[in-house]
């Protein structure tokens, strides 16, 4: 089970507000490859997963994601605080106001509601490995994307701080697929799925 | 899920027959010597109840919760029935499912790498036992002091329930540091975590065969 720490993983203390600016940020939450995917992700493959310590990086990674789903609705936050209509107007946050005013909601930077689509649960121990492996990535790409776009110091620490952690995960990732891979059979490790076929050698 | 779920069905049931019976703390602490009677517990496998859990002190409920000062036991924060979960959420039925713990050998492992479900395995059966019942207790601890921390979120003066919440606390800190003194850290904060290997990820998780 889960208990929460009134704290953030790393502090988000944003001065200026930029509402168009938010409604790209949004993307690491609700996007193909936010960090709402990234903690449902981990977090749902822990079960068929066949390996005791995979599943301990599956259970601390998904954990972190967590928090990192409380970092980006706080700097969406800071950056919708204290506006007027008048700052909304002509920016690309006008069409999440409508709906959301400056509640946090999950969406893409598209504007595409939060879908479970983005992230996938196989019940393949290599597959899902492999899965997260390119989802680090990716998360990592957007916050490149993000970071070529703002010059708000404010703003670029702790996204460039989320960044690294995608970096970090990849590793810990690379390593559970090798730890997979050596139990599985060398000459064949895609012969079987261990999950499923259970007791077969 | 599903035991919380019983928990809760069948503790309404209890509520009906029960409305009348605002000692809930002698009825706790009846279930509790109950149960520790009838499942055999076995003082030197782990629970010392003096030192550990201290259920005659700690369960004192006369000094706990004065139902008619603020607690409306019906609607806001109903402790006894929360309480019962011991006699619906019966963990040891899970427990007997140690069939298929060997991961190593279900798995058809090729490699012949440990799979690390280690502390799992070197576990005697009275110790899983003890494990068991000292889960359940942090499970009913725990469940306890939610329910009050969700009360006291709307009553954050209410004495009774501020001094009940740290005496259920200090129970659950107690409770903590048997469990994992003896089975495993619970998460990767613990005390018990920093032996001479990681055991944070040795079996079994939650979901699996053997938890506890």
């Amino acid at each position: 089970m889960w208990l929460y720490e009134k704290r953030l993983q790393y502090p988000v203390k944003i001065k200026n507000p930029n509402p168009a600016l938010a409604s790209l940020i949004i993307s690491q939450l609700g996007g193909p490859h936010g960090e709402l995917g990234a903690a449902t992700r981990y977090l749902s493959q822990r079960y068929s997963m066949p390996f005791n310590d995979v599943i301990g990086i599956l259970t601390d990674v998904g954990t972190e994601e967590l928090a990192h789903v409380e970092m980006i609705s706080t700097i969406i936050h800071q950056l919708t605080r204290n506006i007027n209509v008048e700052d909304i107007k002509d920016t690309n946050f006008a069409p999440y106001f409508i709906d959301h005013t400056t509640g946090i909601y999950p969406i893409a930077a598209s504007g595409v509601p939060f879908s479970a689509e983005t992230l996938a649960s196989t019940g393949d121990a290599l597959a899902d490995i492999h899965e997260d492996l390119a989802a680090e990535q990716k998360a990592r790409l957007s916050y490149d994307n993000i970071l070529r776009m703002i010059d708000d110091p404010d703003v670029c620490d702790p996204i460039r701080f989320l960044r690294e952690r995608e970096v970090v995960h990849y590793q810990r990732f690379a390593e559970a697929l090798r730890n997979i891979q050596e139990r599985l059979d060398h000459r064949n490790f895609y012969g079987y799925n261990p999950e499923f076929d259970r007791g077969r050698t | 899920m599903d035991n919380m779920q019983n928990m809760q069905n069948s503790n309404r049931r209890t509520q009906i027959n029960d409305l009348s019976d605002l000692d809930m703390g002698n009825r706790i602490d009846m279930n509790m010597r109950r149960n520790n009677t009838q499942r055999g517990m076995d003082m030197q496998n782990g629970m010392d109840m003096q030192n550990g859990m201290d259920m005659q002190n700690g369960m004192d409920m006369q000094n706990g919760m004065d139902m008619q000062n603020g607690m409306d036991m019906q609607n806001g924060m109903d402790m006894r029935n929360n309480m019962d979960m011991r006699n619906n959420m019966d963990m040891r039925n899970n427990m007997d499912m140690r069939g298929g713990t060997d991961m190593r050998g279900s798995m058809g492992m090729r490699g012949g790498r440990n799979l690390r479900g280690g502390m799992d395995m070197n576990m005697t059966a009275a110790n899983r036992e003890a494990c068991a019942r000292l889960l359940h207790t942090i499970q009913m601890y725990s469940f306890v002091l939610l329910e009050t921390n969700l009360y006291l979120d709307s009553h954050p003066n209410d004495q009774t329930a501020l001094e009940y919440f740290r005496k259920y606390s200090q129970l659950l800190k107690q409770a903590r540091e048997e469990y994992e003194s003896q089975c495993g850290p619970l998460s990767p904060n613990s005390n018990f975590i920093a032996t001479d290997t990681w055991r944070w990820v040795d079996g079994p998780w939650p979901w699996q065969p053997g938890a506890n």
